[in-house]
């Protein structure tokens, strides 16, 4: 039997989130903000003249008009293809549908400067918009794919019947029905990939397309300005909080219902085969074509030397160990954050929110350098280590989590709560015991994709890793800077090996919050 | 719940994996050659170098095993090590910069934070390549030079002054990295040889006849011996690098080198300079003195195909000689400002 | 001692009044049922008990501990007042005997001395609602009616005070209902907890109830014991809500009302009528009976037909058409009923209720 959980049941506490919490949270986005206080510092040292003239640049403009374009695309089409391939796999009867699932979320496992060097390999005249928009957008479509997956899955079908007996078809009955369900989860994911857009510096790079994070790396590498970098960097940051903004508003969710599950459809095999385009695009462009054309030049290169194996599994080492150690740290500052959107509003929570997105809008090379900063001022003796360069991957991939945990956290029906605390919890306790347990699937995805992101990580790697510590990523990278393919196959594959270890669990993770009894 | 089943071997596997990176420990500080056993208690001191691990780590293994001195390398990119050491300030952990350019050794020069170096380092590299005030000495030499697309044309058809590349007499695709350090330094050169007015007019020519952009010279390259670009304004040394890789005879890009006295052929240089808080590290010392021995220039022109910038000692094959490139008007400290050619270059759009 | 004193309470929505000046009192161990129709407010009383609202007026208190009042709101972990809500809300990764349980120290979850008491209390818990061998079980896995007893068995378990119960046999089928409620009653008197239900089915609150309490929006109507409510409406809302009447308008006359039904005496409801003014005659069905013995004397009684029969099994509705026209219902055990068709004498053989009309 469905229900419709009551709208009018209020929540335990009111409206007023407790001190404690907001204390964390304002914690947990300070340390977000740390690039933003940098930033300001030094665009500040110029004066406020040279900063308009700086912006006024025609040149600064198109790059504007650059970052912004190729978000806007590249947001526009992971969406409608993230829910495309999210709605076959899940609705409609495919033979293996789990492996298409996993194969889906295999791209988030390559970074983008090895999908645009794969592809430039095969296709050196590649440049501009398009191939940075092609694929960047097949690079981040699992960004939506997963989540409106799990969202699908635990949709009720009830709806859509109703759709369907009062007359609508197919489609219109799932646009009526069924999307509404997942919008949430659609929204949250576009919000990574357009930020994910913004920030990203390795693939326009290569092909050669003048963004903002071109840009400011110009400005860091070529003029050693950095107040000019900061300027141009700040209007990154008022971008991107823009399409923060921008998501809260689009992001409204619904009351939880105890679902049905919808029993895929079957359809005929025509059909089917002509779907697989849709499904197999994202993992295609992404993945199979830059690792054939790394596999190509790997058999070519006449330096494929024998592989250092200490020095590759001290790099394993190092990956997979600040990745586990960023996943976490990441988990714990965005705790507070999640926990506190998940059930308050007001404009105190989503200036927390928006602040805690911020480190995923900026390039590497900024959070790199206003930790520098920031640990040179604060905590010198632990510059260097490994220690500020975990806690640069959590301001850098704190957004991930903060999105996923506060719909987990959100999903758990306040009833629950305010049963448990009848029976003589306190709100801590309740909350530690019951909201914590039901969420916790939501916090692995949050840490899985903080890990993910971390193994590929290259710009901030490079400047704040302990001297003689090396990733994987930035083995890879110092390899084919000096176009030494043959040795960095190898290290290319391993990553994309190691990275797609959390992207096939991902996939395989359900939707939070079990159905209430 | 399933993620609750993954956290213990994950940590497990971290753990283990952490000690494993650890254990397998610092590469750069493992001696090369065990039996000639190093003078105990040499000093150590720690490297920034801008130029590359695989050119560079021999070199060091070398200097460690002669001398006993652990270097604690950190490689990366010129640029953002610059912008690092800028940043990190005074506080900087490192005692001695490695540069691929002028550019970034006068952008830390002008910041103050050099030490000056004794005289017997500073002025082992004649005048023209090294810094002015002795802050940085230069180490080797690099030609700016035209690679071209070796089946399209023949070197016979490529003009040998950089003005004829815009104003009409080359009609191929031409490609540069305006981003590029070494790319803003000829242009730099342009307006220190022939004036602001002249390098304006010769930028405003390329813009009107167009242009290939790329990130760096190595792409310039790729797209040369690719066939994808007909010509390029890049550093001599990255042919011969490619060239050994792939074998001389397959290389379809090849070099053209212009007229002595021509912007276009001007010499860049790389550097190294002890930062201001080590000017009393004796290992320090004893590695920029290394790089600019007969040893450690022999080791460059060996392994880079750069010049040796120390008189005396023999340039590379097949280069020709590094006096018939000296420009005897350019001031190689005078490429150091790099700020107006930045504004220059913004100005008209390239960056 | 355990009683539960509400005065003057009122809770606010914003907006919307949720409840307005309710006052009852429920004695140690005494089962109060609230009774009201859909969005009256019941619920909302419910939730200011258990401290998940906040009073804008009035008082709560159990025993001698205030509990709640406008200036403060003692929180809910800490007023011993239990919550059955509607839909057992059984914590789902928890098993039935963990959820069972979840109040039980902390501690005493790892094992040791507490821990014996504790699974003791659970296995004494679980035998009480007669689940013993399914305490392994996830909640999943229960039926509706196994997960209600054991959100129960939760709410019992810290021995609270006061037991508010939230619509809790409204989810289930009707069979099991009745059974369930009945079982859930006794236990609830055995165990002597101040028990508070809300629902809105007349029948469950009337046959479980010590007292019931009619809530109509917001507005306490009217709070006695079931054949108080039942028998004695104080309004004719109330009369109507708490069962079926059969409903004739008639004319006031020193104490009986004369209607389609003949005259009939009536006990006049919260006003004073006057001879000869228009009132509203309620009666209940079953205070019609044909009376075969009336079929002679003119002066009693009415005249009808039978023109429908509902059978319910143990007792049928009867549709009965007046010769005046007007028709009425009554309501007979399910022994030799009359047919459709039939004429009778119908009379009313207690006196009914006057209502102003």
């Amino acid at each position: 039997m469905t229900t419709i959980v009551r709208a009018t049941e209020p929540t335990v506490t009111g409206t007023r989130p407790p001190v404690g919490l907001v204390a964390f949270a304002v914690v947990a986005a300070a340390a977000a903000a740390i690039p933003l206080v940098y930033l300001v510092v030094r665009a500040g040292e110029t004066g406020l003249a040279t900063i308009i003239q700086t912006l006024s640049r025609g040149r600064v403009l198109e790059y504007a008009a650059n970052s912004l374009g190729l978000a806007l695309a590249v947001t526009a089409t992971a969406l409608v293809l993230g829910t495309a391939v999210a709605v076959v796999l899940t609705r409609i009867r495919v033979p293996f549908p789990r492996s298409w699932l996993l194969l889906s979320s295999l791209p988030l496992a390559v970074p983008s400067y090895l999908a645009g060097y794969g592809w430039l390999v095969s296709f050196p005249s590649l440049s501009g918009f398009v191939p940075s928009w092609l694929l960047l957008a097949a690079v981040t479509t699992p960004y939506v794919t997963l989540p409106v997956a799990a969202a699908l899955r635990s949709a009720t079908g009830d709806l859509e019947g109703v759709a369907r007996s009062l007359g609508r078809g197919p489609i219109g009955a799932f646009f009526v029905a069924t999307w509404p369900q997942v919008r949430p989860a659609a929204i949250a994911g576009s919000l990574l990939v357009a930020l994910y857009a913004l920030s990203d510096f390795g693939l326009v790079a290569m092909m050669r397309f003048p963004t903002l994070t071109w840009g400011i790396n110009s400005a860091y590498a070529a003029s050693f300005d950095r107040a000019q970098a900061a300027t141009l960097a700040l209007l990154l940051v008022v971008m991107a909080l823009v399409v923060v903004a921008g998501e809260r508003g689009a992001r409204r969710q619904l009351p939880r219902t105890t679902a049905r599950a919808v029993r895929p459809r079957t359809i005929s095999r025509g059909m089917l085969v002509s779907l697989l385009p849709v499904v197999a695009a994202a993992p295609v462009v992404g993945v199979a074509v830059p690792l054939l054309g790394l596999g190509t030049r790997l058999v070519q290169a006449d330096t494929l030397r024998a592989v250092d194996v200490p020095r590759l599994l001290g790099a394993i080492g190092a990956t997979v160990g600040v990745a586990v150690a960023a996943a976490v740290l990441a988990v714990l500052l965005a705790l507070p954050i999640a926990a506190l959107a998940a059930r308050y509003r007001g404009r105190l929570v989503s200036a927390i929110e928006s602040v805690g997105y911020l480190g995923h809008a900026l390039p590497g090379i900024v959070v790199g350098l206003s930790l520098v900063f920031f640990a040179l001022a604060v905590v010198p003796a632990l510059y260097q280590s490994v220690v500020v360069l975990v806690f640069a991957y959590a301001v850098l991939f704190m957004p991930k989590a903060i999105g996923t945990m506060r719909a987990g956290l959100g999903e758990v029906p306040p009833r629950l709560i305010a049963v448990a605390r009848t029976t003589g919890a306190s709100p801590l306790t309740a909350w530690w015991r019951v909201t914590v347990p039901l969420a916790l699937p939501s916090l692995g995805v949050g840490a899985l994709l903080v890990a993910i992101a971390t193994m590929k990580e290259l710009p901030a790697t490079l400047l704040l890793r302990p001297t003689g510590i090396n990733t994987l990523a930035t083995e890879l990278w110092n390899r084919t800077v000096v176009f030494e393919f043959g040795a960095a196959a190898p290290y290319a594959a391993v990553l994309v090996l190691i990275a797609a270890v959390p992207a096939m669990i991902l996939s395989g993770v359900r939707s939070t919050a079990k159905e209430e009894l | 719940m399933r993620a609750r089943r993954f956290l213990a071997p994950a940590a497990l596997t971290a753990a283990i994996a952490l000690m494993a990176g650890c254990a397998t420990g610092d590469p750069s500080t493992d001696p090369v050659d065990p039996t000639t056993a190093p003078p105990a208690d040499a000093g150590s001191f720690t490297l920034y170098s801008g130029r590359d691990e695989a050119l560079v780590q021999p070199l060091i293994d070398q200097f460690t095993a002669e001398t006993g001195i652990a270097v604690e390398v950190r490689y990366g990119n010129t640029a953002e090590l610059g912008a690092l050491l800028l940043e990190e300030g005074e506080a900087t952990p490192a005692d001695v910069f490695l540069s691929q350019d002028a550019g970034a050794l006068g952008a830390l020069s002008a910041a103050d934070l050099f030490a000056p170096l004794p005289d017997d380092i500073a002025g082992a590299v004649p005048q023209g390549f090294t810094s002015t005030d002795g802050s940085w000495v230069g180490v080797t030499g690099r030609a700016r030079v035209v690679v071209y697309d070796g089946e399209r044309f023949t070197e016979a058809e490529l003009p040998n002054e950089i003005d004829d590349y815009v104003d009409g007499d080359f009609a191929g695709s031409l490609g540069i990295a305006p981003g590029n350090a070494s790319f803003q330094s000829f242009v730099t050169a342009y307006r220190v040889i022939d004036g602001e007015g002249d390098a304006e007019e010769w930028l405003s020519d390329l813009d009107a006849r167009g242009y290939e952009v790329f990130e760096n010279n190595r792409a310039i390259l790729a797209a040369t011996n690719d066939g994808v670009l007909d010509a390029g304004l890049i550093n001599h040394y990255y042919w011969f690098a490619q060239a050994a890789e792939v074998g001389a005879d397959n290389m379809r890009a090849q070099l053209k080198f212009l007229e002595a006295g021509d912007p276009g052929s001007i010499v860049n240089v790389t550097g190294a300079g002890i930062l201001a808080g080590s000017a009393e590290n004796e290992a320090a010392l004893a590695f920029v003195e290394y790089l600019v021995s007969e040893e450690g220039q022999r080791y460059f022109v060996e392994q880079t195909f750069e010049y040796p910038l120390v008189p005396g000692i023999d340039a590379p094959e097949g280069l020709p000689s590094l006096e018939s490139l000296v420009n005897p008007e350019l001031d190689l400290s005078d490429l150091d400002d790099l700020a107006t050619t930045q504004e220059l270059l913004a100005r008209l759009g390239f960056i | 001692m355990s009683e539960l004193v509400v005065e003057n309470a009122s809770v606010d929505y914003g907006s919307t009044v949720g409840i307005a000046d309710v006052s009852l009192r429920v004695d140690s161990g005494e089962l109060v049922a609230v009774l009201g129709p859909s969005g009256c407010g019941k619920t909302t009383l419910l939730l200011a008990i258990a401290g998940l609202l906040p009073l804008a007026e009035g008082r709560i208190a159990v025993g001698d501990r205030e509990l709640s009042s406008p200036a403060a709101t003692v929180p809910p972990e800490k007023r011993g007042v239990g919550w059955v809500p509607q839909e057992a809300s059984l914590f789902p990764h928890l098993s039935v005997g963990e959820n069972i349980g979840f109040a039980l120290a902390g501690g005493a979850r790892r094992g040791g001395v507490r821990g014996r008491e504790r699974a003791a209390r659970i296995a004494e818990l679980a035998e009480l609602i007669g689940l013993s061998g399914l305490v392994g079980r996830a909640p999943n896995q229960l039926s509706g009616g196994q997960a209600q007893r054991v959100a129960l068995a939760r709410a019992l378990a810290p021995r609270p005070d006061v037991l508010l119960l939230d619509e809790p046999f409204a989810a289930l089928d009707t069979q099991l209902r009745v059974g369930l409620r009945r079982e859930v009653a006794e236990l609830l008197r055995a165990q002597g907890t101040t028990s508070l239900l809300v629902t809105h089915d007349q029948e469950e609150a009337l046959t479980l109830a010590d007292r019931v309490a009619v809530i109509r929006d917001g507005r306490l109507e009217q709070f006695g014991t079931p054949e108080e409510v039942y028998q004695q409406p104080a309004s004719d809302w109330v009369a109507r809500f708490v069962g079926d009447v059969v409903e004739l308008d008639g004319e006031w006359r020193q104490g009986r009302v004369s209607c389609a039904l003949g005259s009939v005496e009536a006990a006049a409801v919260g006003f004073t009528p006057r001879d000869g003014e228009l009132v509203r005659l309620m009666l209940r069905p079953e205070w019609i009976v044909p009376r075969p013995d009336l079929l002679a004397r003119a002066a009693a009684g009415a005249d009808a037909r039978v023109s429908g029969i509902s059978y319910a099994g143990h007792d049928a509705m009867l549709t009965c058409d007046l010769v005046t026209g007007s028709r009425v219902r009554m309501r007979l055990p399910a022994v030799e009923l009359p047919q459709v068709g039939d004429e009778l004498r119908l009379a009313v053989q207690r006196p009914g209720l006057a209502f102003a009309a």
